[in-house]
């Protein structure tokens, strides 16, 4: 089975023996919801609660989510894809399609929540693509534009 | 005597109102938008009113329909809360007009203080101290030229502002046109007024702010200091009192200065002067927020004052219950959001999959929402606020990093994690908070390190869920069938 955390696919070799679970150096009693485990000896609590493909994990103030992959599936990232981090409304678009743009370079002004927001450039590149323009109320995790790295 | 009280706001203050309605016996009315007909407000009123709309101009800032519902149920005050119409002073006036006591201010009081412009002129004639700086008319030109005359680095602020919106640090020349373009256009956007004007930003500061009190009858006095120094984007997220900072000496001084500031525009009700106070101890007025303020329970921890119990006492003519300000131990607040603090502190949006407080002597926790609640952009990301008190500031510090390290905040992230992180800092165990602290300490954003077992942990518990079928229990959307007390007591007793 399968998990990313952080874009990294994560996959160990686990033993189960009823509802005990366990790694090379750390095991875990399943129940529902709240379970405990022990790493080098330490009880930890861990929380757990899914959303669809999503894992939310909490231990001892840490939390992290985990996403289920499907095997096989290509994870890494192809595109240069621009992903809005959040629904709101595109305010201002600063680039035009072909035009170069470098590392950190504000490429849109977007309002959510009552506050701007900078959508600056990831990379060095050429804006191939531009899906969205000013007035433009857009989803979270939608692709705003495409930028093709350049070499 | 008010004997009904609506509730003209939403979210967590909502809640802290209608709890104090219920305790001083009075009968509630809340008042909600169509998205918050589930929200846990609405189950602490008495009587619970839709509002008709669809944004937030519609429904929580439309003063006619509120009214009219205020009229409709026969409500003798409005409580307007903090944010939304609260330092509005023609709702003020609204709600006055219509014979209703209005639980705040004087309309006058409310316009001296929400133009900051006029509130940092009227200042200067009561002779209280503000921060170099220039009172600007004109547009883009003059704030260009002014910000000249006041030299790098600046602050540009909205007159109408607040809550950081439509501030701009501006630390060199060739940036003041578009940061004054930016300014006053989100000014604008939420305020409906682009005035801006320019101050010198004093680094190294701290903000220390006095909570005042005052009656209708004629008594003044102030509760002592809140220090909100931590911030990002301009937003407090921890809040202390008492303030390293801040002896009895300069307690006295700032008190006085802010017990001024409150007579000079008569002020009637609980307010907060805020003040900056430099590197070198000299203080500077900033502003007065007119209302109850978000960061109010670190001054009721501290000072064992009901501040919203004592609104009401004023607001319905009586004297306050208190005398002068006496404090004892230490408190911290920290604001829980639904935000990303790894990518620049972006609001986040999700369902809160689990919600678990944290409990224990000296916790308190003010929220807004509640497990299996959806986070959605369409208003504040403030989630709740959690508070603790404790003998001394060592122990509340050690008792908050306890308090945030069992609280589990599951399906939408939220900033959490920083807030632990920042009390475990050095600079913040030591007191060294300063307004510009979190841009200084994390200059490229903040991050953790997450340590490899506790990845390979969420893993096992992740893949040990996924295999023993969890998903298909929550993801489907029906509760799986509820055993009957008598199947649990048969468990227990084979």
């Amino acid at each position: 089975m399968q998990f990313s955390f952080n874009g990294e696919v994560i996959s160990l070799e686990i033993e189960k023996s009823g509802t005990n679970f366990s790694s090379s150096n750390m095991q875990l009693e399943y129940s529902p919801k709240t379970m405990w485990a022990y790493v080098n000896g330490r009880r930890l609590k861990v929380t757990v609660a899914n959303h669809k493909d999503e894992w939310w994990v909490h231990i001892a103030g840490q939390i992290l989510k985990l996403e289920y992959v499907e095997q096989g599936a290509n994870t890494a990232d192809e595109t240069g894809g621009l992903i809005a981090p959040m629904p709101g409304k595109i305010l201002e678009v600063l680039v035009v399609e072909g035009q170069e743009v470098t590392t950190g370079q504000p490429l849109m002004i977007m309002e959510a929540m009552k506050m701007e927001h900078k959508i600056v450039s990831p990379l060095d590149g050429e804006v191939s693509a531009l899906y969205y323009q000013a007035n433009d109320q857009v989803e979270g995790g939608v692709t705003l534009m495409e930028i093709q790295e350049t070499d | 005597m008010i004997r009904r009280l609506l509730v003209a706001n939403r979210g967590e203050i909502a809640c802290r109102i209608l709890r104090a309605c219920r305790e001083a016996n009075i009968e509630t009315v809340a008042i909600f938008a169509p998205d918050d007909a589930n929200s846990l407000f609405t189950e602490m009123a008495d009587i619970t009113v839709a509002l008709d709309g669809e944004t937030i101009g519609d429904t929580y800032l439309d003063i006619e329909q509120i009214l009219s519902i205020a009229r409709h149920f026969k409500v003798d005050a409005i409580h307007p809360g903090y944010g939304f119409l609260s330092e509005r002073s023609e709702f003020a006036e609204a709600v006055m007009n219509a014979g209703i006591i209005w639980v705040g201010p004087s309309v006058e009081a409310i316009d001296l203080m929400g133009d900051k412009m006029t509130a940092r002129k009227t200042m200067k004639n009561a002779g209280v101290p503000v921060i170099p700086g220039e009172e600007i008319e004109g547009g883009i030109d003059a704030i260009v030229m002014a910000s000249k005359r006041v030299g790098f680095p600046l602050l540009l602020k909205a007159s109408a502002g607040g809550g950081g919106k439509g501030m701009r640090a501006v630390h060199s020349e060739d940036q003041i046109q578009s940061a004054a373009q930016s300014a006053q256009r989100e000014a604008l956007k939420a305020f409906g007024d682009d005035r801006i004007y320019v101050e010198r930003l004093l680094a190294g500061s701290r903000h220390i702010e006095i909570q005042i009190l005052a009656d209708q009858h004629g008594s003044t006095i102030h509760l002592g200091e809140r220090e909100c120094s931590v911030q990002r984007r301009h937003q407090k997220v921890f809040e202390e009192s008492p303030s390293i900072a801040v002896n009895d000496t300069l307690r006295e001084a700032m008190g006085e200065a802010a017990i001024n500031a409150a007579k000079a525009v008569d002020y009637v009700g609980a307010g907060t002067v805020e003040f900056l106070l430099s590197a070198n101890g000299e203080f500077f007025f900033l502003e007065m927020n007119t209302r109850i303020q978000v960061e109010h329970p670190v001054t009721e921890m501290v000072t064992g004052v009901d501040l919203v119990r004592e609104q009401i006492r004023i607001a319905q003519g009586q004297r306050m219950s208190i005398k002068g300000c006496q404090m004892r131990g230490h408190a911290i607040e920290v604001r829980l959001y639904a935000e990303d603090p790894k990518n620049n502190f972006l609001p986040a949006t999700g369902k809160l999959l689990c919600f678990q407080p944290p409990e224990g002597p000296g916790i308190r926790l003010d929220t807004g929402f509640r497990e299996g609640d959806e986070v959605t952009p369409n208003y504040d990301p403030m989630l709740s606020k959690l508070i603790v008190w404790a003998p001394s500031r060592e122990e509340a510090l050690a008792r908050m990093r306890c308090a945030l390290e069992d609280f589990v905040v599951l399906g939408c992230i939220t900033n959490i994690t920083f807030l632990r992180a920042l009390c475990l800092h050095a600079d913040v165990i030591a007191g060294r908070t300063t307004t510009d602290m979190v841009e200084a300490i994390w200059p490229d954003g903040w991050d953790e390190e997450v340590p490899s077992d506790m990845i390979e942990l969420a893993y096992l518990a992740t893949y040990a869920s996924h295999s023993m079928g969890a998903n298909r229990q929550l993801s489907s959307g029906t509760i799986s069938e509820i055993p009957t007390p008598f199947e649990n007591l048969s468990g227990r007793f084979p």
